[in-house]
């Protein structure tokens, strides 16, 4: 079981993010912004990060390029979480330093499927 | 805590979502104007983009692909792509009337318009030549748990990894664990791509592998475990129509063979939650939303003063710990303390509920250009005190009056472009909606500089109406309040905008019935204001006590109108209809206390309270007056059972228990017809 990092400036969507994930066992620590998922990384040990791109303040890809430069989370997944799925989008995604990326809407049960594809 | 159910979850996205429609609304309306800044444009982007994701997620399909329509639109509009005109936005705001239909419906219902905006936006939008085909318009939720048992494969994989793979946080160990956990796996890991120790570096990815999977499992999701990394390796995957059980044999051929040892994961649980598609159907769609959002400030205040609460009874209680008499300054001192402490506990609390105007104010300015747009008219919208906090019961139910009261100022108040340029004023007319707390009222005017109410032809159809005497000498004030007399309407040409103006009456009402009162000033030629003054919250309430037969009521002081001695009072009991009683030059129906509830004992009934509920006057009568107070309502119906003509409980300072009257019940028309 993991400790994952949600960022979503939607507080539905982080609940049933969260929701989803408890449901799994999982460790879940919730951010709405890009400068608060920073934050949060930082006071927490996160194994995993699912992050929306469309934010206020920070957005998701810049907030994943600060993260990645940082030693602890070089290595760290860190999944985007978008109702964009253009090639375009996955190569700014990629760009950034984002592990991969799972589309909204998503199903629950693919959602933790998709994600054991990153965490131990 | 974490079996939250999905309908909470869905009720707090549409909550969001309104939140979201209003920014939106906001925004559409501040596009219109000349200068438009990026982060606006930004905002409201992110607010349509927002409904798009959690309507998907959440099981409003229709909602979602409205708004991803919407989106596309106004994505264009950010990046320049598309210059921002005036049809656009009011296509946009038309479509935004539906998703709020939409939302309001609770995804349950499909609407008429909904596809023709669809396709209307997506006309509005430029279309490019590369455009890349747009996965993202398919928000229908994807298909999942396919029954189908396919039949067994195997394939050939061919992994090569570039050497910084691991890099954005992926590892070809994970990889290969999913493909384990799939099917069959053998493996064949070529280690002869690893460098000398001295050279090697743990961050980059040397090893490639060559494996077998035996699997139902299709291509497409066999390709899909390796999404992530299409860029960062080169990878083939093939299928190899050999008997399964050659499989091995044919791996067994190549140089090393290393049985894949990793652990094969769990599969997830599947207590994950029902797919949200599966929206149950909820009969009706309220738009009062039962739920609050509270600022963090307000939490915390409260934590504080229980903090101050629990410090102050210890004190107390340290103060009789011990054998010594009680001092009784000390004693008052902390009582006082507590006495502090409960009154700002209570006004901490009663903040919980308050809300700012902005959130009622926000739906306007669109009903304001909708309206001028219709009636040719320009209307500069003010608004000031927004901020101003009022509780939520009473901002809900003010709406309606609130909205009627602006549509009459620009329909009727203000003049139309000649009108205006004749009588001298600036062609742009002005409708101000202010708000501030004055004690403990909130005030809401709404003003314009529009032509003001025409005393004299309202005295002339009051008279003709049959609502006032021709001898009858009243001020012009009085002659303004008129309008809010029933079924009073001045409205030469009934337009569409104000309907048949009944309404004035029917706002004074609703006002009235949430305790507040409504005035109105005018000066012709000039304009008008109507000042509204409201309660700051339902729940505590300005009560008059009385007493009949040694027991104590309270009515509500709002609506009292006077009090009398009965010896002054002309009393005719009439045979079929009660008594009645003389007031102000008329005959005014009596109910005694007493008789009406039933309660034992002996009194005068020595005076009479007339009271006004509903536009009707009515006296009551009883014994004693008491004097006023300001009462904590307690529902009867939550302790006990619901009483005619009683609209609560309130405990007052000795403990005991006083029922408040309910006027509107206790009327005598009221009366008559539950009786029937």
């Amino acid at each position: 079981m993991a400790t994952i990092l949600t960022v979503d400036d939607s507080a539905s969507m982080r609940q049933m993010l969260a929701f989803t994930l408890r449901s799994a066992g999982h460790e879940v620590v919730e951010a709405c912004d890009g400068i608060d998922g920073i934050a949060k990384a930082s006071e927490n040990a996160v194994d995993a990060m699912i992050v929306d791109i469309n934010m206020p303040r920070m957005d998701g890809l810049t907030m994943i390029r600060e993260l990645r430069n940082k030693p602890s989370y070089a290595h760290t997944p860190m999944l985007v979480l978008t109702t964009e799925s253009g090639t375009e989008k996955k190569l700014a995604g990629r760009e950034a330093g984002a592990t991969g990326w799972m589309i909204k809407p998503f199903n629950p049960e693919k959602l933790l499927q998709t994600l054991q594809r990153v965490i131990d | 805590m974490d079996e939250m159910d999905l309908e909470e979850l869905k009720e707090m996205f549409l909550e969001e979502c309104r939140e979201h429609v209003d920014t939106l609304e906001r925004g559409f309306l501040e596009m219109s104007q000349a200068e438009q800044s990026v982060d606006l444009l930004n905002e409201v982007f992110r607010a349509a983009h927002s409904i798009k994701g959690g309507g998907a997620t959440f099981g409003f399909a229709d909602l979602a692909e409205l708004t991803h329509h919407m989106e596309t639109l106004l994505d264009q509009m950010r990046s320049g792509e598309k210059p921002i005109e005036e049809a656009d936005v009011e296509l946009l705001l038309e479509s935004l009337d539906v998703v709020r239909e939409l939302m309001e419906s609770l995804g349950n219902d499909d609407h008429p318009q909904r596809l023709i905006l669809q396709e209307r936006l997506e006309k509005a939008v430029v279309k490019s030549d590369n455009a890349e085909t747009d996965e993202s318009a398919k928000t229908a939720p994807t298909e999942q748990n396919e029954t189908v048992v396919a039949e067994k494969r195997s394939w050939l994989i061919h992994f090569q990894p570039k050497l910084e793979l691991m890099q954005r946080g992926n590892d070809p160990l994970l990889m290969i664990r999913e493909l384990q956990r799939i099917g069959e796996l053998q493996l064949d890991i070529d280690f002869s791509a690893l460098p000398p120790w001295e050279n090697y570096d743990a961050k980059l990815c040397y090893l490639p592998w060559n494996a077998t999977l035996t699997t139902s499992t299709s291509e497409d999701d066999i390709h899909e475990i390796f999404e992530w990394v299409e860029f960062d390796c080169d990878i083939t995957i093939t299928e190899v129509s050999v008997e399964p059980e050659n499989v091995e044999d044919l791996v067994a051929s190549a140089d090393s063979v290393l049985p894949a040892t990793l652990p094969a994961p769990q599969p997830p649980k599947s207590s994950s939650p029902p797919a949200a598609q599966a929206a149950k159907p909820k009969p009706a769609a309220s738009t009062e939303s039962s739920s609050i959002r509270v600022s963090i400030d307000k939490v915390n205040q409260l934590i504080n003063m229980v903090g101050e609460l629990v410090i102050t009874q210890s004190m107390l209680s340290g103060l009789t710990k011990t054998d010594e008499p009680i001092d009784p300054d000390q004693l008052r001192d902390r009582l006082a303390e507590l006495e502090r402490n409960t009154r700002q506990l209570q006004e901490s609390v009663m903040r919980v509920r308050m809300l700012p105007m902005s959130t009622g104010f926000a739906r306007l300015p669109r009903l304001v250009r909708d309206l001028s747009k219709k009636l040719d008219k320009t209307v500069n919208l003010v608004v000031e005190g927004a901020e101003t906090e009022i509780d939520k019961t009473v901002l809900e139910q003010m709406m309606d009056p609130l909205v009627h009261l602006v549509r009459n100022a620009v329909d009727h108040g203000l003049e139309t472009h000649q009108e205006r340029l004749e009588a001298g004023k600036p062609k742009e007319g002005e409708l101000k909606l202010s708000a501030y707390h004055k004690s403990s009222s909130v005030i809401i005017e709404i003003s314009d500089d529009g032509k003001g109410i025409d005393a004299q032809r309202i005295l002339a159809k009051a008279i003709e109406r049959g609502i006032v005497d021709p001898d009858d000498n009243l001020s012009e004030a009085e002659i303004h309040r008129l309008i809010f007399a029933p079924g009073f309407s001045t409205a030469e040409v009934v337009s569409d905008v104000s309907g048949r103006g009944v309404g004035m009456d029917v706002v004074r009402r609703n006002i009235l019935d949430l305790g507040g009162q409504v005035d109105l000033h005018s000066v012709l030629g000039t304009g008008t204001c109507v000042t509204i003054q409201l309660p700051l919250t339902l729940a505590i309430l300005d009560g008059q006590l009385i007493s009949s037969s040694g027991e104590v009521f309270v009515i509500p002081l709002a609506s009292i109108i006077e009090t009398l001695e009965v010896s002054v009072c002309n009393i005719s009991s009439l045979p079929r209809s009660g008594a009645v009683f003389e007031f102000r030059d008329q005959y005014l129906p009596l109910i005694y206390l007493k008789s009406e509830l039933d309660l034992p004992g002996e009194g005068s009934e020595a005076l009479i309270v007339v009271i006004e509920s509903n536009g009707r006057l009515f006296g009551i009568a009883f014994d004693q007056v008491l004097g006023q107070q300001q009462i904590v309502i307690k529902a009867l119906e939550d302790n006990y059972q619901a009483v005619r003509g009683i609209a609560g409980a309130t405990i007052m300072s000795d403990g005991s228990v006083a029922l408040i009257l309910d006027p509107a019940a206790l009327a005598p028309e009221v009366r008559a017809n539950s009786a029937a």
